[in-house]
C-alpha cells in the first residue's frame, strides 16, 4: 500500500508538465541542473583546500566548518521556504479512499524526503566526512557525523514545510518569520551575538561527542512530530480552503470610460494586476530598471558603446521582452471568447500596441534616475561622470525610440505564432509555461539587428550616426504602426484556427 | 427562410470524420435542440458554425455569409459553449460592461438588460467583489448564458446550458429560453444531455450520432418518447454488437 502510493508520486513527477516540455527546454535546464551540481560538488569536494586557505593557522578545520552551519541553515530556510513545494491538495484524492488518514500524513511528509534541498547539503557533507573527519577526530565520527548532520539538514526541512503550510492558514506568521530572522541577523550584525559562535557550540559536539551527536536526530524526530500531529488535524478539506481574494477595486475606470479601446487596455492592465505570473513580470520590470548599475559601474563596460546599448535594449524594452512576447498567449483561457465575440481586430491590437509603447515610456523615465545617480555616485572614477551620463542617456534615448517604434511592431506580429497556453495563477519562477521555439527566435529581431545596425556605424567610428539611424527607425516604425497592425490581423485570421487549437490544450 | 445553412460540412481529425452533415437548415426564428451522446458531434457542430475551428470540406453560412470569410455574425450572434468564452480575472459585472461596449450598447441598456435576470442570478453575481475564476460552475455559466444574450442576438448558440445549473436555476433557465422564443424572433440552437428540457421548448430537436444526423423531429407530444426509445435502441443495439459474454451478465 504504503509502495504504491510513492510509486503514485514517482508517476506524478514524470508525468508533470515539466517532462512534457519541448526538448531544446529539457536540455537547458538540464544543463543548467548540471552546471549547479557540478559547482555545489566542487565546492564540497573541496571545501577543504578553501578552509585551509582561508584560516591558515587553524588547528582544525572541523570548528570553522561547524561555525559555518547555522548561517547555512538559515539562508536555506528561506530559499526553501520561497522555493520549495508543498503538495498538500495532492493527497486530496486518497483522503476518500479505504486507506487510514495517519498513513497518508506520514506519505505525506516523507515524500517529501525526497527533494533537490536535501540533496545540495550531501554535497558538502559527504565529502567532509571522508575527508576531514578521520584525520581531525576518531574514525567512528566519519559514521556519527554525516549521519548527525543530515539530521540538522531534515531538522530544517521539517521546519520549513511547517512553517510553509501554518503559513497557507495563518498569513501574518510571515512577518513574525521576517521579525524573527531579521532580528537573529541584525544582532549578529551589530556583535551583540556572534551566530558563528553559536553555530560552533551547537554543531562541534556532532564531530567530538558520542553522546551529544544524536541531538539532531532527536530534534528531527521532534519536528516530524509537529509536522504529522498539525496535518493529521487538517485532513478535512475545508480547513485548506483559503478564501477567494476579494476582487482589486483597481479597475482603470479613466480607460474603461474611453469606448471599446480603452476598455481592452483597461482588461489588460487588469489582466496584468490580477494574476501571479504577470505580476511577476511587472516586479521583474522593478529590478531589471537597476540592471544597468552593474554595467555603468565598470570601466571596461562604459568604454565603448556595445555593452551599453545591451543595456539600453534591454532595460527600456523590459517588460516588452517578458510581456510582449507571450501576447494573446496571456489570454488563452479565453481566446474562443476572443474569437466569437464583436472583437475589433484594429482595436484589439493597437490596445496591445499602446501598452506596449506605454511601457517603455515608463522603463525609460525609471532608467533616468539609475543613469544619474548611478554614475554621478558610483561611477568609474577614470571617467568623467557627467560625459558618461550624455553618453548613457544618448544610447538610452535611441534604444527606447527603437524600442516603441520597431520591437513592438515585432513583437505584436510575432505573437500570432504563439499557440501554447498560459495558466494564469502559476507563479513565474521556473515557469517556461507557454515557451516555445518561437521565444528564442524573437531574439535575433529584438536584440540582435539593432546591435548590427548600430556596430555597421560603428566600425566606422560613427557611433552617433548609428544612434541617430536607430531613432530616425523608431520614428518611422512610430509612424507606420498603422501598417504593422494590419499586417498582424492578416497574419492572425490566417493562424487563428491553429492558435485556437493549441490554446485549448490546457492541462 | 433559414438563417444559417450547412452545406456538405465536413470535419476531419487525423483521417477520422467526426461530422459529416451534407445538408442541414436553421430557419429564423426557430429554436432548435441538438442532442447526441458524448462524441456525437454537437460541440465540433457549434464550433463550426462559430468559425473556432477550420471545416475539412463545406460551409457554414449564416444569414447567406460563409462564416470563415465574412466576420458580421459576430454582431448578430451571442454564444456560450464553454468557460473558454469567459474572461476569468474580472468581475461579472466588468465582463457585462466590456461585452455591452462591444455592441455600442449604453449603460442603461445595459442594466435594463441585467435587471431582468435577477431571478436566474440569485443575487449571486452583480455587485459582489468576486472574480469570475472564483465563482462555482454553475454561476460561471450563468455570467456566460447571460453574457451571450448581451446586444439581443439574432442567434443564439448554447452549448449544454443546463450542465452544472442547480434545479431552481435550470426551470429559471428554461422558462427565459421560452419566454425568448414566444416573444421575440430570436433564433436558438441549444444542445443538451437532458431529453426533457429541450423538448420542453425547442420545435426541432436533431439527433446527431458518430458525425451524422440520424434524426430530424419536429416536436410534438410523442418527442420526448420517441428521444427516449432511441436512446434505448442505441444502448440494445451496442450490447448485441458486443457480443453474447456481455448479455449473458446483464
Amino acid at each position: 500500500m504504503y509502495l504504491q502510493l510513492f510509486r503514485h508520486r514517482w508517476t506524478k513527477t514524470f508525468r508533470s508538465t515539466f517532462f512534457r516540455q519541448g526538448w531544446a527546454i529539457k536540455i537547458l535546464l538540464g544543463l543548467a541542473a548540471i552546471y549547479f551540481m557540478a559547482i555545489f560538488g566542487s565546492l564540497g569536494v573541496f571545501m577543504k583546500e578553501i578552509l585551509e586557505e582561508g584560516f591558515p593557522d587553524a588547528e582544525r578545520l572541523t570548528p570553522i566548518f561547524s561555525g559555518g552551519i547555522l548561517m547555512y541553515l538559515l539562508a536555506d530556510l528561506v530559499m526553501r521556504f520561497f522555493l520549495q513545494d508543498l503538495n498538500v491538495i495532492s493527497v486530496q484524492h486518497y483522503l476518500s479512499l479505504p486507506i487510514s488518514k495517519k498513513k497518508i500524513v506520514n506519505f505525506l511528509l516523507q515524500s517529501s524526503i525526497f527533494n533537490f534541498f536535501n540533496l545540495i547539503p550531501l554535497f558538502f557533507i559527504i565529502p567532509w566526512a571522508i575527508r576531514v573527519i578521520p584525520n581531525e577526530y576518531s574514525t567512528l565520527h566519519t559514521i556519527i557525523w554525516p549521519i548527525a548532520t543530515l539530521g540538522v539538514v531534515l531538522s530544517n526541512h521539517f521546519l520549513a514545510i511547517y512553517l510553509k503550510r501554518v503559513l497557507a492558514v495563518k498569513a501574518q506568521i510571515f512577518w513574525i518569520i521576517v521579525l524573527l530572522l531579521g532580528g537573529l541577523y541584525a544582532l549578529h550584525f551589530f556583535q551583540v551575538i556572534d551566530l558563528t559562535e553559536v553555530s560552533t557550540a551547537l554543531f562541534l559536539p556532532l564531530a567530538q561527542s558520542h553522546y551529544l551527536a544524536w541531538w539532531p536526530l532527536i530534534l528531527a524526530l521532534i519536528v516530524y512530530q509537529v509536522n504529522y500531529r498539525f496535518l493529521l488535524g487538517m485532513t478535512h478539506l475545508d480547513r485548506w480552503q483559503t478564501k477567494a481574494k476579494e476582487a482589486s477595486s483597481l479597475r482603470f475606470a479613466f480607460l474603461e470610460n474611453r469606448g471599446p479601446l480603452g476598455m481592452m487596455i483597461a482588461n489588460e492592465l487588469k489582466l496584468i494586476v490580477r494574476n501571479k505570473r504577470t505580476k511577476t513580470v511587472v516586479y521583474m520590470c522593478f529590478f531589471f530598471a537597476l540592471y544597468g548599475l552593474i554595467f555603468y559601474t565598470q570601466e571596461t563596460y562604459v568604454e565603448g558603446y556595445s555593452w551599453l546599448l545591451f543595456v539600453g535594449i534591454f532595460t527600456t524594452g523590459i517588460f516588452m521582452i517578458n510581456y510582449g512576447q507571450f501576447l494573446v498567449s496571456w489570454e488563452s483561457s479565453y481566446f474562443d471568447g476572443i474569437l466569437t465575440r464583436a472583437y475589433e481586430m484594429e482595436t484589439y491590437y493597437k490596445s496591445k500596441y499602446y501598452l506596449l509603447v506605454a511601457s517603455a515610456v515608463v522603463m525609460y523615465i525609471l532608467t533616468l534616475p539609475v543613469v544619474y545617480f548611478g554614475i554621478t555616485y558610483a561611477g568609474p572614477e577614470n571617467v568623467p561622470a557627467n560625459e558618461l551620463i550624455l553618453k548613457v542617456l544618448g544610447i538610452n534615448t535611441a534604444t527606447f525610440i527603437y524600442n516603441m517604434g520597431i520591437n513592438s511592431a515585432v513583437l505584436l506580429f510575432a505573437s500570432t505564432y504563439n499557440k501554447k497556453p498560459i495558466d494564469l495563477s502559476k507563479g513565474s519562477a521556473f515557469n517556461y509555461q507557454g515557451t516555445g521555439a518561437a521565444q528564442w527566435v524573437i531574439v535575433i529581431p529584438l536584440m540582435v539587428v539593432p546591435l548590427l545596425l548600430f556596430q555597421a556605424f560603428n566600425v566606422f567610428d560613427k557611433p552617433q550616426a548609428g544612434l541617430m539611424v536607430m531613432a530616425a527607425m523608431g520614428f518611422i516604425g512610430l509612424a507606420t504602426h498603422r501598417y504593422f497592425i494590419k499586417q498582424t490581423i492578416k497574419n492572425f485570421k490566417e493562424k487563428k484556427y491553429i492558435n485556437a487549437e493549441g490554446y485549448r490544450q490546457h492541462d | 427562410m433559414s438563417i444559417i445553412e450547412v452545406k456538405e460540412l465536413k470535419k476531419v481529425y487525423n483521417g477520422v470524420c467526426v461530422l459529416n452533415i451534407p445538408n442541414l437548415e436553421f430557419k429564423a426564428g426557430q429554436s432548435l435542440g441538438l442532442v447526441g451522446n458524448n462524441g456525437a458531434g454537437k460541440t465540433t457542430l457549434f464550433r463550426l458554425i462559430l468559425d473556432l475551428i477550420k471545416a475539412s470540406e463545406g460551409q457554414v453560412r449564416s444569414k447567406g455569409e460563409d462564416v470563415s470569410k465574412n466576420e458580421d455574425w459576430k454582431n448578430f450572434t451571442g454564444s456560450f459553449v464553454d468557460e473558454g468564452f469567459l474572461i476569468d480575472y474580472l468581475t461579472p459585472d466588468e465582463y457585462f460592461q466590456f461585452i455591452a461596449k462591444l455592441h455600442n450598447m449604453s449603460h442603461g441598456d445595459l442594466e435594463a438588460h441585467l435587471n431582468r435576470y435577477e431571478d436566474f442570478f440569485a443575487g449571486e453575481i452583480r455587485g459582489k467583489k468576486k472574480y469570475i475564476r472564483d465563482l462555482s460552475k454553475g454561476n460561471q455559466k450563468k455570467v456566460g448564458v447571460v453574457g451571450a444574450l448581451l446586444g439581443n442576438p439574432d442567434i443564439l448558440i448554447l452549448d449544454e446550458p443546463f450542465a452544472n445549473l442547480d434545479p431552481s436555476t435550470q426551470f429559471r433557465l428554461r422558462d427565459e429560453l421560452k419566454r425568448l422564443d414566444r416573444e421575440t424572433d430570436i433564433t436558438m440552437l441549444i444542445s443538451s444531455h437532458d431529453l426533457a428540457h429541450v423538448t420542453e421548448f425547442c420545435e426541432r430537436i436533431v439527433i446527431l450520432d458518430k458525425g451524422e444526423v440520424v434524426k430530424d423531429i419536429h416536436t410534438n407530444a410523442q418527442t420526448l418518447k420517441e428521444l427516449e426509445d432511441f436512446f434505448i435502441q442505441k444502448i440494445k443495439k451496442e450490447d448485441l454488437a458486443s457480443g453474447p459474454e456481455i448479455m449473458e451478465e446483464s
